[in-house]
């Protein structure tokens, strides 16, 4: 008989694809439509998978923060919090994985068969190219919406793993914000947990710039001297930092009624 | 299965709403759970369903702590009056993740079930009526066959001929398959049946665990000539009183003794046992 562990993470992983099939199939729609029109128009366009690449992690942020809410059926279920919360740490790792080589794939075949019928100039990604003008809010909202990237042209494994990295983070940012929500209630969540939330993705953000030798924002200037060695490890032991705290969070959380 | 409570206490901030509740529930039986609004009968059940802890005190099951143990929580099941206004899936799928992590449940019993209280397999839940949604948590409880299941006044929702039915239906998978069952519900007068031992709580206080049988010969209610029942019961502590014409029903708190009984009978006065709702009603009054 399957243990609980593994039923949770197999259940949660598919709703994880059913979810991620609904987006990567309406992302490739629009990005079919968009490619039509810049070939037609002269323009370039984005790669299915940069598009991917940016979207994503908004997309599996709020998937994150909706996750909460299997907490309750699981354990209605007879469900341990700590087998919700290992099913949920795999399925999410797992989707994470598979979400960039599907991507690449997709993209690739995309670009193939559209150009048989269409001259499309592809756009070189400016994903990194952030322009930091010392606009403190400006800055931040750019750390928060663009991960840092490598091109699968130059580095396939890197941009995928650099891909799931990110997919990770910003699906645990949306749970750890979810969970706070749950356990403390919407005034802790909004005035505590969010900017906790924000500052992590700043300071994995920041690790992985200097372990990608990528330009920093001024004020994250002291990480520019850390070895890239000490910051990838650094942005590897934030996430983990996060990870314990939804452990903490969920651990002894009352189920709503 | 054996159900034991030793000294619990629930707080939510400053407000408490259990007191020191020490009690031991085992067996194959149906315990009733009464209480007013408030009473804090939901809060004692989230805590044997590890909804919660207790904020101190101690509740084991089989002598285990079952808050956050694999194996006991899966043994309990705790249907509630739910809110599905926002759950997308139908009766089907909901059925089919209780079988996937509930080892005992019979799938064919809860077609039988579904097919009893006329619940659509095929509909999402959210837009079943609130009685056809009550209807399904009493499925997903009967069908779960968990050795202990509570049932906190899913009833609510339902209409008088589906509660009938539940009621005939639990008392028949009891028959056929016996565990420990808790109902709470201040529906007391039609579910009095059901009962072998009832607790009585008020203001998250225990006020008595009792078999069925020897909390109803708490007290007597009297039918017969008014004048001669007002003279008996007039030092006597009354629950309940009903009079028409010079017919007066008066049930009172307290045993009667034989010579008592030998008087009034000799009266022409009617004895019988007092129904639980009225000492209910009477334990439960507020101050």
């Amino acid at each position: 008989m399957k243990s609980n562990t593994f039923k949770v993470a197999e259940d949660l992983f598919w709703v994880l694809a059913m979810w991620a099939v609904w987006f990567l199939g309406i992302t490739l729609i629009i990005n079919i439509v968009k490619s039509i029109i810049g070939a037609i128009s002269s323009s370039e366009v984005d790669s299915f998978y940069n598009v991917v690449y940016v979207l994503g992690n908004i997309f599996i942020f709020i998937i994150g923060l909706l996750f909460i809410t299997f907490l309750s059926n699981l354990v209605e279920n007879g469900v341990t919090r700590k087998d919700y919360f290992i099913g949920v740490l795999f399925s999410s790792a797992a989707i994470s994985i598979i979400i960039p080589p599907i991507s690449w794939v997709i993209s690739t075949i995309e670009k193939y068969i559209l150009g048989l019928f269409l001259d499309i100039s592809y756009a070189e990604s400016s994903i990194n190219s952030l322009d930091f003008d010392g606009n403190f809010i400006g800055d931040l909202i750019q750390l928060l919406i663009a991960a840092p990237y490598t091109s699968p042209d130059s580095n396939l494994i890197l941009s995928f793993a650099l891909f799931s990295f990110n997919l990770f983070v910003y699906f645990t940012l949306g749970l750890f914000i979810g969970s706070g929500f749950y356990r403390f209630g919407g005034t802790i969540g909004m005035f505590v947990l969010i900017p906790i939330a924000i500052l992590f993705n700043v300071i994995i953000d920041a690790f992985l710039r200097k372990t990608l030798d990528l330009p920093l924002v001024s004020w994250l200037a002291m990480v520019d001297n850390m070895p890239m060695g000490i910051a990838f490890s650094a942005a590897i032991a934030a996430t983990v930092i996060l990870l314990v705290a939804i452990r903490y969070l969920t651990r002894k959380v009352a189920i709503k009624l | 299965m054996k159900i034991k409570a030793e000294n619990l206490c629930l707080a939510y901030g400053q407000q408490k709403v259990l007191h020191d509740l020490s009690f031991e529930l085992s067996g194959e039986k149906i315990y009733g759970l009464l209480g007013r609004n408030g009473a804090g009968k939901t809060s004692i059940l989230s805590i044997i369903a590890s909804f919660r802890e207790p904020s101190s005190g101690v509740l084991t099951i089989n002598g285990e702590v079952p808050f956050e143990n694999a194996r006991i929580m899966q043994q309990v099941a705790f249907l509630y009056d739910k809110d599905y206004s926002n759950n997308s899936q139908n009766a089907g799928e909901i059925l089919e993740d209780v079988e996937r992590y509930r080892p005992n449940f019979d799938k064919e019993y809860a077609m039988f079930l579904l097919e009893l209280f006329q619940i659509d397999m095929e509909k999402p839940v959210k837009q079943f009526s609130k009685g056809k949604q009550s209807a399904l948590n009493a499925v997903i409880g009967l069908a779960g066959r968990t050795p202990i299941t509570i049932f906190d006044e899913v009833y609510l929702g339902m209409d008088a001929p589906s509660r009938e039915k539940f009621y005939q239906a639990l008392l028949e998978e009891q028959e056929k398959h016996p565990r420990l069952m808790i109902l709470s519900t201040h529906l007391v007068s039609e579910m009095d049946h059901l009962f072998d031992e009832v607790l009585i709580l008020k203001q998250g206080r225990l006020l008595f665990q009792e078999d069925y049988e020897s909390l109803v010969s708490k007290g007597v209610t009297l039918t017969g000539n008014a004048k001669l029942i007002d003279e008996f019961v007039k030092h006597k502590e009354r629950i309940h009183e009903q009079q028409l014409g010079d017919t007066k029903r008066v049930t009172i708190y307290g045993r009667l003794n034989e010579k008592e009984k030998a008087s009034l009978i000799s009266q022409g006065i009617e004895i019988a046992s007092v129904s639980l709702q009225d000492l209910f009603i009477y334990l439960t009054e507020e101050e």
